[in-house]
């Protein structure tokens, strides 16, 4: 009876120690929340270049006026990323360019759907289904006045003990019919890495 | 028992895919990047044989096997130097299967570039799975600090 008692004994303990083990947690965590997994872009990083680049652009004197009376329209170009790493700089001209909408100054177009919206106003003018009266003409888009570009570069120094990444993010704001840049301002990010005794 | 000598051989006569082994992730220097488009792309594999030298099981599992055999026969010290006979041989067969070298494919991938400023390169880098390029793609050729350069995509 005691051997029974003792082996279920163990078995209960077995089981109990077995459901302490490492279990997959999935939970909901604070978007803009400060992320250090490691040194390497993410989204604090993006966040970042992001708030402050559209703070600055809304801010400026020259858009101020340049946006007065009017909404100008503007085409977001791509970020050149001249980083080691593969990061999605689409992504971050979106941030910018709905932060920018939203402010209600400024008016986009998007490049990057020009191939389905040629498919699209072809569907309506030639696939023969829509009403010929009521179909999207060609050539009734307006075009972009500005183009707003970036260039994403990074300083990465290494040792054994320290690793230290200098990120700094440059966009510019330019005139499509005179060239002139009328707004550019840059954001730089520092990141270190190094071992720490860990302490109570 | 059938099963676990299955495993065995599969595992000495496995040739293994060798895919890439760079994180595209990771923050390192960088003396330039380029940027241009893929002009044509071809994958290429290329074998290589490499020494296996991990295989001292194998020789005990010879050795010990010889060695069961041996002690079936003879008695007494006899059968003390059958069983060493036995296991000296089995463990210099196993030695001996052991010199066979293993053959690692390494998939890799041709990619001609034509860069923005007119420039074609060609470049020959391992294929990653998590990025497949095709012709036309944007790419970045990135310059790395260590010597080595690397194509990307741009987005």
């Amino acid at each position: 009876m005691k051997k029974i008692l003792l082996v279920s004994a163990i078995g209960l303990s077995l089981s109990l120690l077995s459901g302490c083990a490492n279990k997959p947690v999935v939970r909901y965590g604070d978007a803009a929340a400060i992320e250090t997994t490691d040194i390497n872009f993410g989204s604090t990083d993006l966040q970042k270049i992001a708030n402050e680049m559209t703070e600055s652009l809304l801010q400026s004197p020259v858009v101020g006026t340049m946006t007065a009376n009017k909404r100008p329209i503007v085409f977001v170009d791509e970020v050149k990323n001249k980083t080691s790493e593969h990061i999605d700089t689409e992504s971050l001209t979106d941030s910018v360019s709905t932060q920018l909408l939203r402010s209600g100054k400024f008016r986009f177009v998007d490049m990057g759907k020009v191939t389905a919206v040629r498919e699209q106003l072809n569907y309506q003018n030639d696939g023969g289904l829509v009403d010929p009266n009521k179909a999207i003409q060609f050539g009734k888009q307006v075009g972009a006045e500005y183009m707003l570009y970036g260039n994403l570069s990074s300083i990465v120094k290494t040792n054994a003990d320290k690793s230290d990444v200098y990120y700094k993010f440059t966009m510019r704001l330019m005139d499509l019919e005179s060239g002139l840049v009328e707004w550019a301002d840059e954001t730089e990010i520092r990141k270190t890495r190094s071992k720490e005794m860990v302490g109570w | 028992m059938k099963s676990l000598l299955v495993c065995i051989m599969l595992f000495m006569g496995y040739s293994s895919p060798a895919l890439a082994d760079y994180q595209r992730n990771e923050a390192v220097p960088v003396d330039k990047v380029l940027f241009g488009k893929v002009r044509s792309i071809r994958q290429i594999t290329q074998s290589e044989l490499i020494e296996d030298r991990n295989h001292g099981w194998e020789v005990f599992g010879g050795a010990l096997i010889g060695g069961t055999i041996g002690n079936q026969f003879g008695s007494g010290s006899g059968r003390v130097l059958t069983t060493i006979l036995g296991a000296m041989l089995g463990g210099s067969l196993a030695d001996e299967g052991k010199q066979k070298q293993q053959q690692v494919t390494l998939q890799l991938v041709e990619l001609i570039v034509a860069i923005d400023d007119g420039s074609e390169f060609m470049v020959v880098q391992d294929f990653d799975p998590n990025m497949v390029f095709h012709a036309k793609d944007k790419i970045r050729m990135i310059y790395l600090a260590d010597g080595s350069v690397r194509i990307d995509k741009q987005m």
